[in-house]
């Protein structure tokens, strides 16, 4: 026997996401008879190898062959786009009356002291397309003005993949400090062993999920990447496991319990939901489960704990 | 410096004067700011062929000694002897930039030839052509905690039990008490990540994705069905995910992707009765097949040995033959599952990046997943006994068949009002429903005991399967009780759990000035949760005891749905039944407020607030409020000092009538680095956090003690109100210290004391981690024999200890472990 059909309710949510769309292009096609930012004058850009004069061993020796090693030394060579997207001045902006004030610093821009808003406009300009990057205006970092040069160091990567200033998890605990202590703790994903990484389950850039968590390739949640096994579907789910997260039970950056379980009995953690009351909707413990005389440990009979496809009581798989 | 100072007494006043400026001057100098040593990332490396090549590559060994626990400690740690190829980089870089197949080559790996974990990462690139990213990760994940899924066995002998296993009612059964956890695994997950990005820099562009995640070894399971038998299971699964998409700039500053995407689970797990003996102590010097019946046939009486609770079961074991199984007894001789799950979930994705004009950031997404969702050819086949039911053969077999589907959709837009004001609205859908059934028919084989073998009845004609009995039954009348499941049944079992969710948060954010900003925001989450089950079932009930179950009769009448067969059996077939428990709906309203400050260029603090509010809650433990600060500051006094600290602050209730929960999770912590120059840097770590919950939960139990309640409602329970706190002092430093040029010494470690309590509802039950110690300080130095060459030798320690309590656990298969792991190493560079 098949189940009713609900297929016919998916095209409700598809079609107000189109209309919020087109009314949100439409409104913003309102804000389009304001122009977009016209384009710079290529006669104040100097290029990279008039920097090079005065900066290739200012502000520290081999400054300028540090940058000429880096990934954005790849502006240098593109031919097609204007001198906006080169070299130095892509990021610092036209260099002419910098040059001509004998380096005056008023002239230029300087990240040092710039907002988090206008540092990341200077690194969106370039790096805005993709999953990655697409919400860093709205995600908590900016919000709280951590700029991309927080994290990301240009001119002296400590990691060279992405110059980071330095590696995960290090450059990550600077500020998340709460963090470090989790992952010693005797049962914890192998973070600060490198196998795992913060933004293997977090997108530093920002996304649409709490805790700018990423999700998998089908949106489900990003422990299953990883533990594939307990994301079904099931017959018989547990519910809480795709209703309220894996963090109903688990502490997923470590814990002192086993399993990084919230609680260091499981049968204590069980009971928490599963209790008589009035209006519990949830299977209660049956009345043969002495707690005090036996059946300590819930998982050692109901093992299937993240969903079964043969028992609803989770004995088996 | 000692020989300066020798002839102190004899020296003027103005030559000490002199010498103590020298040693200040000296002290200053050391603690002024210094270029650093070179790193490898400042090795010149070698040019060839139109590449500069810089490499590196650590050889050593590790050297260990454990003592305690060992199976906790490679539960933790687990780094064993051996050599190991430490570590290895390479990276090429093209000096002209037009390399043949590649510019930019950049390969790292650590842990190969036997750490627990060893991972690979390359990355590939060739200016505007491609970007092709590798990461290779192995994960050694062997599991034993024995705390988990362990029944707790008391130490109480059994009466008639064989020798060395507490032969007498009144002698204690060590080997009784499980050292290993039930649910122990060895297992290697292995994490492949490829990824490729064709004309990275034009206007459209290409990306290939593939990843493979496999997850496969031996482990441990139990199930309950008479007793809690062990099973050997061999874990294999295996996840596939392709991706395919192309990236179109529309207009400038305007992006719009698609994606397609294949996602492909397997899962070829099975599981086995193999006998497995009840204790895993390598030293007990118990005999194989330790539990036998009276004929000789070994069989496996389970994991829960607890004779004052009757598991297995009561008399478990014979007076005569002594030391033999009684036959009543619930136990296995064999016992088989396997299938194969085959999940396939294609997804296509659609999304839209764009700020091309000139105020407003706008981002889009919309991905739909519809897929299958199999397991083929599902076999269970039992053969043993259920005492409750007089099962001696179950066989299952069926298939699994649903679907997975799923849309999901993101909308985000910044509009820049001004310089200093920005609204963002943030808004996501989410819809899924899995709809699966179960379909699968059981043939039951019964006898009164172990020992007696299966009878066929061939009395009932037309059957829709045809159950052939284990080796040795006999054509005949089943041995059923009243408890007896049906002879033969064909079920189809279905479930259907849907959720969609509407989640819109909108938000204001004021940069006060270029030292401060506020934001303050509003988010509405919207869930709409339905979970609906169906079982069909047609049953069979042949003699002896046909009524039963479902044709059980009824005031002496047949059960509406059960029709006699002939032979005295009996068929039911049961109208579907729907369980539907209505639709959970739930409103969240939720308030942020957020400011940050940079009081001084080098001082950045930071605090925000979110304060939710709900009308309904989805488990017992979810709560209907709950409110989180969190306060970050980071302080730079000095380019070489680095202050920080977090205050971490959740709290949550749902303190409705008999429920009462409250929760809250404080972390608070400060972290102090100083790096002057490149002979010495410290830091240092302090945390403390406090974990907190309450909530009343009702449970049959013996009610004893004070404080201890009848449950509202329902008699013969207890109801209590369950409090667990866990807190727990982590401080962790570490010190490089440069005494000489060539040498560097590192001195370190990592503390955490974790203390709390817990309701124990059972008197074997011990804190467990809950109480306990982990250690791990280390030290370890660096020569620099030569520009390119180092040798390395550090010491690790690893210690858990658990605080010691009078249980057996405690006393007989204790957690506690210390070890001891030296490695040396030579490490070249260039």
């Amino acid at each position: 026997m098949k189940m009713p059909s609900q297929l016919g309710r998916f095209h409700r949510p598809s079609f107000a996401f189109a209309c919020l769309l087109a009314s949100t292009l439409s409104c913003s096609g309102l804000a389009a008879q304001q122009k977009a930012a016209a384009p710079p004058d290529s006669s104040e850009y100097v290029g990279e190898e008039t920097c090079k004069t005065c900066h290739e061993d200012m502000p520290a020796k081999g400054f300028y062959k540090t940058f000429s090693e880096s990934r954005h030394f790849v502006t240098t060579l593109d031919t097609k786009k204007g001198p906006e997207f080169h070299g130095c001045e892509a990021c610092h902006g036209p260099g002419k009356a910098h040059v001509e004030g004998g380096g005056d610093k008023t002239k230029i821009f300087t990240f040092k002291n710039a907002s988090a808003k206008d540092v990341s406009d200077r690194c969106l300009k370039c790096h805005q397309y993709g999953e990655e990057h697409a919400n860093f205006s709205r995600s908590v970092h900016v919000q709280n003005n951590v700029s991309c040069v927080d994290c990301h160091s240009p001119h002296h990567p400590k990691e060279s993949q992405f110059l980071m200033r330095q590696p995960q998890p290090q450059l990550c605990y600077g500020c998340h400090t709460e963090m470090k202590q989790l992952f010693t703790r005797t049962f914890h994903h192998r973070v600060n062993e490198g196998l795992v990484r913060c933004t293997d389950c977090h997108n530093p850039h920002g996304g649409s999920l709490t805790r700018q968590l990423r999700a998998t390739a089908t949106q489900d949640l990003v422990c299953f990447k990883c533990h594939a096994d307990k994301a079904g579907p099931f017959v018989f789910e547990h519910e809480a496991v795709k209703i309220e997260g894996c963090t109903s039970c688990h502490l997923p950056h470590g814990s002192s319990n086993p399993r990084m379980l919230k609680r260091s009995q499981v049968n204590l953690l069980c009971l928490e939901c599963h209790s008589f009351t009035v209006d519990a909707s949830v299977p209660t413990v049956p009345t043969f489960h002495n707690q005090s005389q036996k059946y300590q440990a819930c998982t050692m009979c109901h093992v299937a704990i993240h969903g079964s496809n043969t028992n609803q009581y989770f004995f088996k798989p | 410096m000692g020989g300066i100072f020798k002839n102190a007494k004899i020296r003027s006043p103005q030559a000490n004067l002199g010498l103590y400026s020298l040693a200040l001057a000296a002290l200053i100098f050391a603690w002024a700011p210094a270029a650093r040593a070179q790193e490898d990332d400042q090795l010149e490396g070698i040019n060839r062929d139109n590449y500069n090549i810089k490499q590196s590559i650590e050889l050593g060994g590790r050297i260990d000694s454990i003592s305690g626990n060992g199976d906790v400690y490679k539960t933790f740690v687990n780094l064993q002897q051996g050599m190991r190829l430490l570590g290895l980089t390479t990276e090429m870089r093209s000096l002209d930039n037009h390399g043949l197949l590649f510019d930019h080559l950049y390969l790292n790996g650590y842990g190969y030839g036997g750490d627990p974990n060893d991972v690979t990462r390359l990355r590939i690139s060739k200016n505007k052509w491609y970007n092709f990213d590798v990461m290779l990760r192995r994960d050694e994940n062997f599991w034993d905690y024995s705390l988990l899924a362990n029944p707790l066995n008391p130490t109480t002998g059994f009466a008639n039990g064989p020798a060395g296993f507490g032969p007498l009612a009144t002698s204690t059964c060590t080997s009784c008490v499980l050292a290993d956890s039930p649910h122990l695994f060895d297992l290697r997950r292995y994490l492949s990540d490829y990824s490729l990005l064709l004309l990275p820099e034009s206007r459209v562009r290409f990306r290939l994705g593939y990843s493979r995640n496999i997850n496969e070894g031996p482990s441990f399971t139990t199930i309950h069905q008479g007793t809690e038998q062990l099973l050997f299971q061999d874990v294999k699964s295996t996840v596939n995910t392709y991706r395919l998409g192309v990236d179109y700039r529309v207009i400038p500053r305007t992006n719009i992707s698609y994606d397609e995407i294949w996602n492909d689970y397997k899962g070829d797990t099975g599981a086995t009765d193999q006998l497995q003996q009840p204790n895993f102590r390598p030293d007990n010097g118990l005999p194989l097949n330790i539990f036998q019946l009276s004929n000789g046939t070994p069989v496996d009486l389970g994991a829960a040995f607890n004779s004052t609770a009757n598991q297995p079961c009561g008399a478990t074991f014979n007076a005569a033959p002594a030391g033999t199984v009684n036959p009543t007894c619930s136990a296995y001789i064999n016992y088989l599952t396997h299938s194969r799950v085959r999940t396939s979930t294609p997804t296509e994705q659609i999304s839209m990046q764009s700020n091309y004009w000139k105020n407003l950031d706008l981002s889009a997404r919309f991905s739909y997943t519809a897929g299958s969702a199999d397991e083929f050819g599902y076999v269970e086949d039992l053969i043993g006994r259920e005492s409750r039911t007089n099962l001696f053969n179950g066989q299952t077999n069926g298939n699994v068949n649903g679907e997975r589907v799923a849309s999901s959709a993101d909308f985000g837009l910044t509009w820049h009002i001004t310089n200093s004001l920005s609204f963002l609205d943030a808004y996501h859908f989410s819809n899924f429903h899995n709809p699966l059934d179960f379909s699968f028919s059981d043939c039951s084989f019964f006898t009164a005991n172990l020992l007696a073998t299966p009878n066929a009845f061939a009395g009932a004609a037309g059957l829709p399967v045809t159950c052939t009995g284990p080796p040795g039954t006999l054509a005949g009348t089943p041995a059923h009780n009243s408890s007896s499941a049906p002879d033969l049944s064909l079920d189809v079992n279905g479930g259907f759990l849907k959720q969609l969710e509407s989640t819109n948060l909108a938000e204001f954010d004021y940069q006060v000035s270029s030292k401060f900003g506020a934001r303050i925001g509003f988010r509405y989450r919207h869930r709409n949760i339905d979970d609906n089950s169906f079982a069909d079932n047609m049953e069979f009930f042949f003699p002896s005891n046909a009524n039963r179950g479902d044709c059980a009769l009824v005031g002496g009448m047949l059960p509406a749905g059960c029709t006699p067969l002939g032979g005295g059996a009996f068929e039911f077939m049961t109208p579907t039944v729907v369980f539907n428990p209505g639709q959970t709906l739930i409103n969240e309203y939720s308030g942020l407020f957020g400011v940050w400050a940079r009081p001084v260029k080098n001082w950045r603090i930071s605090f925000d607030t979110e304060l939710m509010s709900a009308d309904n809650v989805f488990t017992r433990v979810s709560p209907r409020q709950w409110q989180e600060y969190r306060l970050r500051s980071v302080y730079k006094p000095v380019s070489w000092v680095n202050i920080s600290g977090t205050v971490r602050i959740w709290e949550g209730r749902d303190n409705v009538t008999q429920i009462n929960n409250l929760q809250h999770d404080r972390s608070y912590g400060i972290s102090v680095m100083f790096e002057p120059n490149d002979k010495w840097a410290f830091d240092f770590t302090y945390d403390y956090n406090d974990v907190f919950s309450q909530i009343l939960v009702c449970y049959p139990g013996t009610p004893s003690g004070p404080g201890i309640n009848k449950c509202a409602n329902v008699a013969g329970l207890i109801e209590q109100l369950s409090v667990y706190k866990n807190d727990s002092n982590y401080g962790g430093f570490d010190l490089m210290w440069k005494p000489v040029r060539h040498l560097t010494t590192h001195l370190g470690g990592n503390f955490t004391g974790t203390s709390g309590s817990a309701l124990f509802l059972n008197p074997n039950q011990e804190p467990g981690p809950l109480n306990s110690k982990w250690l791990s300080p280390t030290a370890g130095l660096d020569y620099a024999f030569s520009r390119n060459w180092m040798g390395r030798a550090y010491w690790n320690y690893y210690g858990y200890h658990e605080d010691f309590t009078p249980v057996p656990q405690d006393m007989f298969a204790p957690r506690n472990f210390r070890g001891n792991t030296v490695t040396l190493s030579a490490r070249y560079a260039f």
